[in-house]
């Protein structure tokens, strides 16, 4: 076939086609699918010139038993003229074998288009109705108009329901025209949504598979010991956390009785144990714990000693140069004026106190007397080394608990 | 006469004819249904026709690829396709009978005078 024939016959086809536009488009298809093979044969076969090409789609129209073309008002053959041109870019494609496979591609495709349509409708309808956006069907009432949307869609592209009257033609067009429209941006945000909800799935899910761990923890790793310094830097005993509410904060001993941790200085494991000073497995918060003095696991786990826990820092820095905890002022500066009573009660008392919970907490507003007399205190010993931040708590823990 | 009115009828047994005869293709039936001594026949009557036989499930298609052009496709006859034709291929030939006899019948008065002028 010579250019001068293909672009004959590529005129003619479309002219054709534009003239059988009001048949429905499998009839025309039909009608003109090898078209302008058939064409191009006849001229290359020296025939005679194609001719008019309205008379050859009457002749068409009328041996294929389809009735007359009737005259169209002049909006719907604008429409139609738009449905001729487009059947015109078809028959033009189905020229070129590249681009006729390109075609059928696209035709493969039609199904899927079917689906993303009724689809569409689904998304907008949930939009205007309900005013949401949900991408997937969430419930069963949605479920089900979703899947009878997406089946009249498809029923619609297989020309079936509401495909054969000219209002039905046309509710269809318009539709497939809006839908067309809303694919992309609704496609784009559905993906957008869905990988955010995937992302905050997986988020969530490692949240889940690592909970916070229970007790005292940090950046999610359980604290072992706590270890308070006074403002002149210097460690402190016995020191009794609470957090805003009242509560323990109390370290969790992960339920073999031993807050265990590996001990850099003495290359081993060591075993803190809660404060004697009140009663069994209630002095969690009271820091720093002492340990034991033997393997817990490596004995008989009786008579394990008590020991003072290694120190991370024999002091640290001082916060004020003039910093004298030993004065009252200073003392009251650095004990909460809600300070728990327990430095100012017998061991006894301090038991039964302390084993109510958080309620252990009375506020004593007087200062604790005695306790900044270094040396020559009169106060019990419990409530010195409790409340005494300086160094006077040299004194050997274990001392105390002997008369408890 | 204009022999496309009298094609218009007869046309449907024909293409059916054709197709029995072998497969084909559009432009291929009409040509030779042109070799047959149809000339006056045209295409897109031919083309139309293949595709109301088709329609009514006397013909079955199917493509076939050819190199460097548009696929072509081929029609083929059904079981229907025969049964038709041969009910057609009948009722033509009743037709075409009574059709001969009447308009080659010569007029029995002219026939008794030549016979009588020959004897």
């Amino acid at each position: 076939m010579n250019t001068n024939h293909q672009i004959a016959v590529g005129e003619f086809a479309r002219s054709v086609r534009a003239q059988l536009s009001d048949l429905p488009a499998l009839d025309v298809e039909e009608l003109t699918e090898g078209l302008e093979a058939d064409l191009a044969e006849r001229l290359a076969e020296g025939g005679e010139e194609l001719g008019d090409p309205a008379a050859y789609a009457a002749e068409l129209r009328a041996s294929a038993g389809l009735e007359a073309k009737v005259q169209l008002p002049a909006a719907a053959s604008l429409r139609r003229s738009l449905v001729a041109k487009a059947r015109g870019t078809v028959a033009t494609l189905r020229a070129r074998p590249s681009t006729s496979s390109l075609l059928d591609f696209l035709i493969a495709l039609r199904p899927v288009w079917w689906v993303m349509r009724g689809w569409v409708v689904f998304a907008v309808a949930m939009g205007l109705f309900i005013g949401q956006w949900p991408f997937f069907p969430r419930n069963f009432p949605e479920f089900v108009s979703w899947t009878l949307l997406i089946g009249v869609s498809v029923q619609w592209g297989r020309g079936r329901w509401l495909g054969s009257g000219a209002p039905g033609r046309t509710v269809k067009v318009a539709v497939s025209v809006a839908a067309a429209a809303l694919l992309l941006p609704l496609t784009a945000v559905a993906f957008d949504s869905v990988n955010r909800a995937l992302s905050d799935g997986s988020n969530n899910y490692e949240a889940a598979a690592f909970p916070a761990p229970a007790g005292l923890s940090i950046d999610g790793i359980n604290v072992s010991n706590v270890f308070a310094y006074d403002c002149s830097g210097k460690p402190l005993r016995n020191v009794q956390l609470f957090n805003q509410d009242g509560m323990k904060l109390s370290i969790n001993p992960f339920g073999d009785g031993y807050s265990s941790y590996p001990s850099t200085e003495r290359q081993e494991e060591i075993y803190g144990v809660p404060s004697k000073f009140v009663s069994a497995g209630e002095g969690w918060n009271i820091f720093p714990l002492d340990v034991t003095e033997a393997d817990p696991y490596e004995t008989d786990g009786t008579n394990l000693g008590r020991v003072q826990a290694p120190l991370p820092f024999a002091t640290v820095q001082p916060l004020l140069n003039e910093c004298t905890p030993e004065t009252p002022k200073q003392n009251e500066a650095i004990l909460p004026t809600t300070m728990p009573t327990v430095p100012t009660l017998e061991p006894e008392e301090v038991k039964a106190t302390d084993a109510k919970g958080s309620e252990g907490i009375t506020p004593t507003p007087s200062p604790i007397p005695g306790v900044p007399e270094p040396g020559g205190s009169k106060t019990p010993k419990e409530s010195a080394k409790q409340a005494a931040p300086s160094g006077e708590q040299s004194g050997e823990p274990s001392e105390a608990p002997e008369s408890n | 006469m204009d022999t496309t009115q009298l094609l218009k009828g007869v046309l449907d047994v024909a293409v059916l004819a054709v197709v029995r005869e072998e497969d084909g293709y559009g432009y291929d039936i009409v040509r030779r249904l042109r070799a047959a001594g149809i000339a006056e026949i045209g295409d897109a009557s031919v083309y139309g026709t293949l595709r109301r036989l088709y329609a009514a499930g006397a013909l079955s298609t199917y493509v076939v690829p050819s190199e460097g052009g548009p696929n072509r496709k081929y029609y083929a006859i059904k079981a229907e396709g025969i049964a038709m034709l041969d009910e057609q291929r009948e009722t033509w030939n009743e037709f075409a009978a009574v059709f001969s006899a009447l308009i080659n019948q010569q007029p029995p008065s002219a026939a008794a005078a030549s016979s009588n002028g020959s004897n």
